[in-house]
């Protein structure tokens, strides 16, 4: 029986792991392998070895969306987590409309990506809702073209992430607040810890677990951005909101049929997703283990 | 790429079936981006005639909008099931011609009629890949109506009487032209109308020089300042107008009355006909005489899917559209010039001046099959956004459009 058992758990995980094999492995391996090729669609191309990666390295365009994809992340990262938490907190202290708030909250992570990108691009507009909101408090020198402007295009599309997915990272961090022992809080309760101190003291070192999980899913989804700048500002004005992954269908599907430059993009962006994830979670991981 | 592959496998396993028989006759699949609500282009009625007259063939027309176009057929291709007939471009002959996708149509009957200068874009290396359907003007749109509010009697023909009049509409009250530009589009357009008569007049031959590393966009530097001047005299707000999606809002907004010029294709002309609009569709007045040059783009094309099952329906089908009464059908609702030596170019009383400058050989085409192919296009739109938006000089636009649009071996 004992020499059995390995293979009975071998048989209940082959089907999985075939299919993760069939489904994560092969077009990742797929990928790597078109990276080191000329393909162009239709055509399988000659290996080129890491030439595509040395043309990476010197093209202007793609370190550009580099630093936009990585910029917009750390932004979208930083302030949906902020508000998420913010939302979960409010939501735990007022128990009576807890239950209907948080409902709420999921509401726009609920929508499509494109549907949102739709009703904020004609909310953003110059003779949009907002402008014209501003305009009627008296703030018309606010007003401003939000979506046409390289200072502020990325932003307004990253508000919009945030808007989208705040509600979802509060739901992480309010499952986190429901954990905590009643017990450890009634007793920092006693103790005099209130407010700002007690959400510093006790609340924020009891929600490690949650945040490593808030973060490390808002990141991974921001690096991977792309319906909203897509839809909202096609990569510009000027360039200035193209992201990695708007850079890969470029190559792939405008016109260029460019597949091995393509891939070889898609790699750069897994290998930037595998670090920033990595090493975040690494992080994350060490303070839940200190606290 | 997970994604990429997976979206691949999918959409094999719903590929059509083409060229299977019900009672007896051969399906024969179609697809296109025209022939949608928004641009009907009288689609229907070319196919229900192609029906009548071929009663053993059921046409499958399927009507795909152009954004999702490449996507949807591009990964039909690579899983080996896709409709008979695709509609194309010059850019589309060139990726999927060379990749061995689109049936080499050499030797049909309809080649020999093509027009000279029309060939290279449905043809790679030296076969022909597809029945070219429409040349097509991207101009100068005008609010006849708004015009003749401003006490402007005449469409402008010289670049001083556009300026006038633009300076009489700023002073009546009227928004003198709109350029929205959020996805770039507009801007490559209006910097091609002008250049059509300013550059390619003197330098019919710019775009096989350029290719050639024979010439500049130093040519264009006239241009350039042109559509800059735009913006220094107070007749649009470049960086207002990068805010303006130009597929929504901007025609939209043209169709209700909201600005006297607007650059965009003749295609629209059908729409803003039916919507009521009194208007005209006119070369962009780039010189002191009239005499500019209108603003060509070859269009719309029908290829033949090289794997299709029933590739003489198919044939049959593309021959059908070379046929003058056919095509005319097309070309009115696009208001677009014939493509073929004996083809009518039909006009109407709002683009007959751009008809009559396409008649008189002044015209320029775009190069969508050189350096103007898709990604050339995207680079222009980003040079042209970063030139509004004050990002760089005219100077540094110039060299940087050698620099990127600098054909690579």
């Amino acid at each position: 029986m004992i020499h059995r058992k390995p293979l009975i758990a071998v048989a209940f995980m082959a089907p999985a792991v075939a299919m993760y094999l069939a489904i994560i492995v092969y077009p990742l391996a797929q990928g790597l392998v078109l990276s080191g090729t000329d393909s162009k669609i239709g055509n399988p191309g000659a290996f080129v070895g890491v030439s595509n990666y040395v043309a990476l390295a010197s093209d202007s365009d793609v370190m550009r969306a580099l630093g936009i994809t990585v910029a917009y992340a750390v932004v979208v990262v930083i302030v949906q987590n902020a508000v998420g938490l913010s939302l979960a907190r409010a939501l735990y202290i007022r128990p009576r409309v807890r239950q209907l708030g948080s409902t709420l909250i999921l509401v726009p992570t609920l929508m499509s990506a494109v549907m949102a990108a739709f009703v904020w691009n004609s909310l953003l507009a110059p003779d949009g809702a907002i402008n014209s909101l501003l305009e009627s408090l008296g703030l018309s020198s606010l007003a401003h073209v939000w979506l046409g402007d390289p200072s502020t295009a990325l932003w307004a599309i990253a508000l919009v992430n945030i808007w989208m997915f705040s509600g979802y990272s509060a739901a992480i961090f309010l499952a986190g607040y429901m954990n905590m022992s009643s017990e450890l809080l009634d007793a920092s309760s006693v103790d005099g810890a209130a407010g700002w101190r007690r959400f510093v003291s006790i609340e924020w070192p009891l929600l490690a677990p949650a945040t490593t999980v808030a973060v490390t899913l808002s990141l991974i989804g921001s690096l991977k951005v792309f319906e909203l700048p897509f839809v909202m500002t096609n990569g510009g004005p000027a360039g200035s909101t193209t992201t990695l992954t708007m850079l890969i269908f470029a190559k792939i599907f405008g016109g260029q049929g460019s597949f091995a430059y393509g891939a070889t993009i898609a790699v750069l962006l897994l290998v930037v997703v595998v670090l920033f994830a990595g090493v975040t979670q690494s992080l994350l991981r060490r303070r839940e283990e200190r606290i | 790429m997970a994604v990429l592959a997976a979206a691949t496998l999918l959409v094999a396993g719903c590929a059509p079936t083409s060229g299977s028989t019900e009672d007896g006759k051969t399906v024969l699949k179609v697809y296109g981006w025209k022939g949608g609500d928004a641009e009907p282009a009288n689609v229907k009625e070319i196919n229900a005639t192609f029906e009548k007259a071929n009663p053993d063939i059921t046409l499958e027309y399927e009507f795909i909008p152009s954004a999702g176009y490449p996507q949807r057929v591009q990964s039909e291709l690579l899983a080996g099931n896709t409709a008979d007939v695709l509609m194309t471009d010059s850019a589309k002959v060139q990726d999927w011609g060379s990749s061995g996708y689109l049936e080499d149509l050499s030797s049909q009957p309809w080649v020999s009629g093509v027009r000279k200068e029309i060939k290279p874009f449905i043809e790679n290396d030296g076969k022909t890949y597809a029945l070219p359907m429409e040349v097509i003007g991207i101009s100068l749109f005008a609010n006849n109506t708004l015009l003749q509010e401003a006490g402007i009697e005449e469409i402008p023909v010289t670049w001083p009487e556009f300026e006038a009049d633009l300076q009489k509409l700023k002073d009546a009250g009227i928004t003198p032209l709109s350029l929205p530009n959020k996805g770039g589009w507009t801007g490559d357009a209006v910097i091609n109308a002008i250049a059509a008569t300013l550059v390619y007049q003197d330098n019919p031959s710019f775009d096989a020089d350029f290719v050639e590393g024979k010439a500049s966009f130093s040519s264009w530097e006239s241009s350039l300042e042109q559509m800059m001047d735009l913006q220094s005299k107070g007749f649009v707000d470049f960086k207002s107008e990068l805010g303006i999606d130009e597929w929504s809002t901007g025609i939209s907004d043209f169709q209700a009355g909201k600005s006297a010029f607007y650059v965009q294709g003749a295609w629209n002309q059908s729409t803003f006909t039916a919507a009521g609009l009194d208007d005209s569709f006119i070369p962009w007045p780039a010189t002191d005489q009239d005499d500019s040059n209108a603003n060509l783009f070859v269009g719309t094309m029908f290829s033949v899917n090289a794997k299709s099952s029933v590739k003489t329906a198919a044939e049959k089908y593309v021959e059908f559209w070379s046929e003058n009464e056919n095509a005319s059908l097309y070309l009115q609702a696009e208001n677009a010039v014939s493509p073929f030596t004996n083809g009518d170019s039909p006009s109407s009383a709002a683009t007959t001046e751009f008809v009559e400058a396409v008649n008189d050989g002044r015209y320029r085409i775009l190069p969508s099959n050189t350096w103007f192919s898709a990604a050339g296009e995207k680079t222009l739109q980003e040079q042209i956004q970063a030139l509004w938006l004050g990002q760089q000089s005219i100077d540094q636009t110039i060299k940087n459009l050698d620099e990127k649009l600098k054909p690579t071996k």
